[in-house]
């Protein structure tokens, strides 16, 4: 086959057309003699022979064209056979060598890997388009307060039904808030997660369910005379086949949803996600939808709870409905007083990019991290392969001597690293899949729709590229200085002293190290800071030896389900190690649940309002049993609310922000519209003020109002049950008490501990995935720094013994090492830390209790960075400070 | 002269260049000449066409060409086939009657 390729074909082109010429006049003459014997004149034979012959011009160029044509087609199939040839060789060359390729596939491979595990999740949750009908044209609408105060995103429902009545451009629906309910109809009672939509919903963002329909127009319709507002339901896939198995007959089925029953008339297909801004705090894994819809400008236009969504119409864009919604902003102003109190403005956003908000800012600074580790991988491996190919000097001058190419030589580097690169992207692959199994087993809390993550099409493709990419960057400094080495290295064999330019490419190389690790390590150091922060954040209460426990009860309102929450009470804390119980909803640190109301001073103005608090129902003992301390004044007592007198319970901060400098007992606060305080004259005495306790999560700055459970019992019941031991232990025990009260009450016990640790988790994840690529890093640019070190002392080793045996110490010596080992450090230290001051933004709106610039943080990371340098420069040190003057001069 | 007698088939000039050679080398004229007699001056080139024909044959390795003297001592250009082309003239020939007599048998199919 080769020697086919390679045999030598005729002559040059042009000697081809010089020879044409007179073949072809040879070709004529001969004809016309073969005719003239026939019996024509001259003439005429030497016309006849030419018109057979045809156009001697056309031909010639016809005979040009087809000797290109074949060879062009056999250089390109010979090309390819040098590629797999180069592919081949590079792989005989690096078996030689098995250390050196291991590092470099190790190092790639941990590069490439990181990197496409990051891009995988990017990929999944944030570039993706959202699985609903021509999602580009979904929007989320949010509303935002204008006059300096903290306001809730949501709409009031006066708001949205003039959204849906007056905006064109936009066909707006909303959904109401997730609220878990008890369950019974399936095999035993569950809780479920539950998110109230207008009829719409499954129509705007344009989903069919697998199974039945979707909700009709004049379903959901209630008033408050109603009792509970559904009548139809919608199951999601996972509760249908978990529950149900997946029964087709369940449509039209009644299933009981807090004692009142729903039929059942649709099941969504399998990996359907709720998906909605991270500020509307929509349970993203609904399990059941149902569909309401009320008089909605008879609703205070101070609540907000409606999460508006929309579909922009054919050939509208986001921008004019922008346009169209400030311009509505500005009529509400008019028509309703309260609009002009807090002043008001609509945002609309593109639903993809309001679902991904909030995972951006994390995602992107991985994406930050991860691509510094590929670059450091990338100056390490340029590093390994400059010193490999500095090794391999004087065997490439050989071969450019005996008259390999330049071009020849750069591609049997490239097919070197191009096996290398194929390699570090198998293990790299590898690694990803890896990463990403270890995200699925433990999902960050607030990374939007995760599931269904793994390695898919787009991925793979991706680390190709960067595979390919990695490769290319690496071997770009080697492949130029070796080409030069090739050139001229045979005749000039000088060995003894360490060539002047690969020092300096090395030493640019380990300072980029050193400054990318530092970029990283400096974020490390501030989220592990953040960290730390966080879990000294006083969190009020008690959480060792607590006990949580969360269920619903369906019991009639009233004095049946104050019996509940007593029988409740009572069993438990019969409970032999248990020491207090007290019920309230939510607990803290409860997720899901946010349950704001707003507030001002009872004697301010009608409409006005000083911002939102939580509004938290709970008996008598629950404080005592959280360990809440009272500040002043008293703690709720079981008489203290009752339709004609509220009083509340309210926390430090609240006290001290609404009444700066006096006493708050005895003061009055208003409440507005929430969760059926609508009934309640709105005004409450303030008997108590308690320690503050973040309800949300540990960066929570939001007040509590206390309230008895007398004023108002929700469907959810929260019990904190403090414990003389380990909580844990009581689970079962606890959920004994719950059946025996109940079989009905779908029950979930979890020691408070735990819900701490979920409560941190995002801090940890982004802690724990930082810490790992700095380290990564770190390793990278110790190791990076060492083979420099140890290359160098490795090339001087003549130069060395000379300085020894004219005298210099072995101390000097140690110290010289030791010195550029330090030297590059400190360089690419005060290269690092300068950009991490600036990238170190990135992470502000994740940090607590820390600047970006944090002088401790970029200063220990730098100490840290540089100390690691000098450990990793002991080795060459001893090595170069043992050099045997007389062995090294003999060397060579 | 009718259309189809002029009108050769790329493929089928190839295999009658090879196979004009396979007996000794030959100049273009010689391999036209060839080709009119043995085809009983069925197959009339344009002659010009034996050329490019002959460059891409050579191309592929098939001939090779060089100069030599003709009968009445002209200076010419002969052509030889190439082991290579020699094979290749087998397979090409053996493709060439297996597709002419499938092609023949097709068209005497008696009319139903």
């Amino acid at each position: 086959m080769l020697s086919f390729f390679k045999r030598s074909r005729g002559t040059s082109s042009q000697r081809h057309t010089a020879d044409l010429d007179q073949e072809i006049a040879f070709h004529v003459a001969k004809r016309a003699e073969r005719l003239e014997s026939q019996g024509l004149s001259r003439e005429e034979a030497q016309r006849r022979a030419l018109e057979r012959f045809g156009d001697p011009a056309q031909v010639k160029k016809a005979c040009v064209a087809e000797r290109r044509r074949v060879l062009g087609r056999e250089r390109r199939i010979a090309g390819l056979a040098g590629t797999l040839q180069d592919l081949r060789f590079g792989a005989r060359t690096l078996r030689t060598n098995p250390g050196f390729a291991a590092a470099v596939i190790g190092i790639l491979g941990v590069g490439i890997g990181a990197t496409t595990a990051v891009f995988g999740v990017v990929n999944h949750v944030v570039l993706r388009p959202l699985a609903y009908t021509e999602p580009e044209r979904l929007i989320a609408i949010e509303r935002e307060h204008t006059r300096g105060q903290k306001s809730p995103a949501q709409l009031s429902p006066p708001d949205f039904a003039e959204l849906r009545d007056r905006v064109a451009g936009a066909h707006v629906t909303a959904l109401d808030e997730s609220i878990i309910l008890p369950l019974v109809g399936a095999d035993r009672p569950i809780h479920v997660t539950v998110t109230p939509t207008l009829p719409d919903y499954f129509d705007v963002i344009g989903v069919r369910p697998i199974l039945g329909r979707t909700f009709r127009p004049d379903e959901g319709i209630y008033s408050r005379d109603d009792g509970w507002p559904w009548r139809h339901i919608m199951l999601s896939y996972d509760l249908w086949q978990r529950e149900f198995g997946g029964d087709e007959d369940i449509l039209g089925r009644k299933l009981s949803l807090n004692n009142t029953d729903g039929e059942v008339v649709g099941v969504m297909p399998p990996g359907f996600l709720t998906l909605m801004p991270h500020s509307a705090n929509t349970a993203e894994a609904t399990d059941l939808w149902y569909p309401v819809q009320w008089e909605f400008r008879e609703s205070r236009p101070d609540s907000a709870r409606l999460r508006g969504l929309a579909r922009l119409q054919p050939g509208v864009d986001l921008a004019t409905v922008q346009a169209e919604l400030d311009t509505l902003a500005a009529q509400l102003e008019q028509e309703y007083p309260y609009s002009q109190q807090v002043g008001k403005r609509f945002r609309a956003m593109a639903l993809q990019s309001g679902v991904t908000e909030h995972a951006q800012g994390t995602l992107r600074t991985f994406a930050a991290g991860v691509g510094l580790v590929l670059l450091i991988a990338c100056a390490n491996v340029a590093n390994l392969l400059l010193i490999n190919g500095g090794r391999r000097q004087r065997d490439l001058a050989v071969r450019a001597a005996l008259g390999a190419s330049r071009t020849r030589l750069v591609r049997q580097m490239f097919g070197e690293t191009a096996v290398l690169g194929g390699l570090a992207a198998a293990l790299g692959v590898g690694l990803a899949t890896t990463m990403i199994a270890l995200l699925r087993a433990y999902p960050p809390r607030d990374l939007p729709r995760l599931a269904g993550l793994g390695i898919d099409g787009p991925t793979l493709s991706f680390a190709v590229l960067i595979a390919v990419a990695a490769v290319l960057i690496a071997s770009l400094p080697p492949v130029l200085r070796s080409t030069q080495v090739g050139l001229r290295a045979a005749s000039s064999r000088r060995t003894g002293t360490y060539d002047r330019n690969q020092r300096r490419a090395q030493g640019l190389l380990v300072i980029a190290e050193v400054a990318l690790s530092i970029v990283l390590l400096a974020g490390a150091g501030l989220m592990l800071r953040t960290f730390a922060e966080l879990q000294q954040v006083p969190l009020g209460f008690e959480h060792a030896n607590l006990l949580t426990l969360n269920t619903t009860t369906i019991t009639e309102y009233g004095e049946h389900r104050q019996a509940t929450e007593d029988a409740l009470i009572q069993g438990l804390s019969a409970l032999p190690g248990v020491e207090k119980v007290g019920l309230g909803f939510p607990l803290p640190l409860n997720g899901l649940y946010d349950r704001s109301v707003p507030y001002r001073r009872a004697e301010l103005g009608d409409d006005a309002v000083e911002g939102q608090v939580y509004f938290r129902t709970i008996s008598p003992g629950y404080l005592e049993a959280l360990s809440v301390d009272l500040l002043e004044g008293r703690n709720l007592m079981a008489e203290d609310n009752t339709r004609e007198i509220g009083r509340v319970v309210i926390d430090e901060r609240l006290a001290a922000r609404t009444w700066p400098g006096e006493s708050a007992i005895g003061k009055r606060l208003w409440m507005g519209e929430g969760f059926a305080l609508d009934d309640w004259p709105g005004d409450y005495e303030v008997v108590g003020v308690v320690r503050y306790v973040p309800q949300g999560d540990h960066r929570d700055r939001q007040s509590t109002v206390y309230v008895s459970r007398h004023l108002y019992q929700s469907v959810e019941l929260g019990v904190a049950i403090r414990t003389s031991g380990d909580p844990a232990q009581l689970a079962t025990a606890a959920r004994a008490v719950v059946n025996s009260v109940d079989p009905n009450m779908p029950v979930d016990v979890v020691p408070m501990s735990n819900l701490i640790v979920g409560s941190l988790a995002s801090t940890r994840f982004a802690l724990d995935v930082l810490s790992g690529f700095s380290l990564v890093a770190l390793l990278l640019a110790a190791v990076g720094l060492y083979a420099v070190l140890a290359h160098g002392v490795r090339r001087r080793t003549r130069e060395i013994g000379i300085r020894m045996a004219l005298g210099a110490q072995a101390a000097r010596v140690r110290r010289q090492v030791v010195a550029r080992a330090l030297g590059l450090a400190t360089i690419g230290s005060v290269l690092g830390v300068s950009i991490a001051m600036v990238s170190g933004r990135m992470l502000e709106n994740q940090l607590y209790g820390v600047t970006p610039s944090d002088p401790l943080t970029l200063a220990g990371t730098a100490a840290a960075v540089c100390a690691l340098a000098v450990a990793s420069s002991w080795l060459p040190a001893r090595r170069a400070a043992s050099v045997e003057p007389q062995t090294a001069l003999r060397q060579d | 002269m009718s259309e189809t007698r002029s009108n050769l088939l790329r493929g089928a000039l190839d295999v009658l260049i090879l196979r004009a050679l396979a007996d000794g080398s030959r100049h273009g004229y010689g391999i036209a000449e060839w080709i009119e007699t043995a085809t009983e001056e069925t197959v009339l080139l344009e002659e010009g066409t034996l050329y490019p024909a002959l460059h891409r044959l050579d191309a592929k390795g098939w001939l090779r060409a060089e100069w030599g003297r003709s009968e009445n001592n002209r200076r010419a250009k002969f052509y030889r086939l190439t082991p290579s082309g020699r094979r290749r003239l087998q397979t090409e020939s053996a493709t060439w009657h297996e597709y002419t007599s499938a092609i023949h048998r097709a068209l005497t199919l008696p009319n139903r």
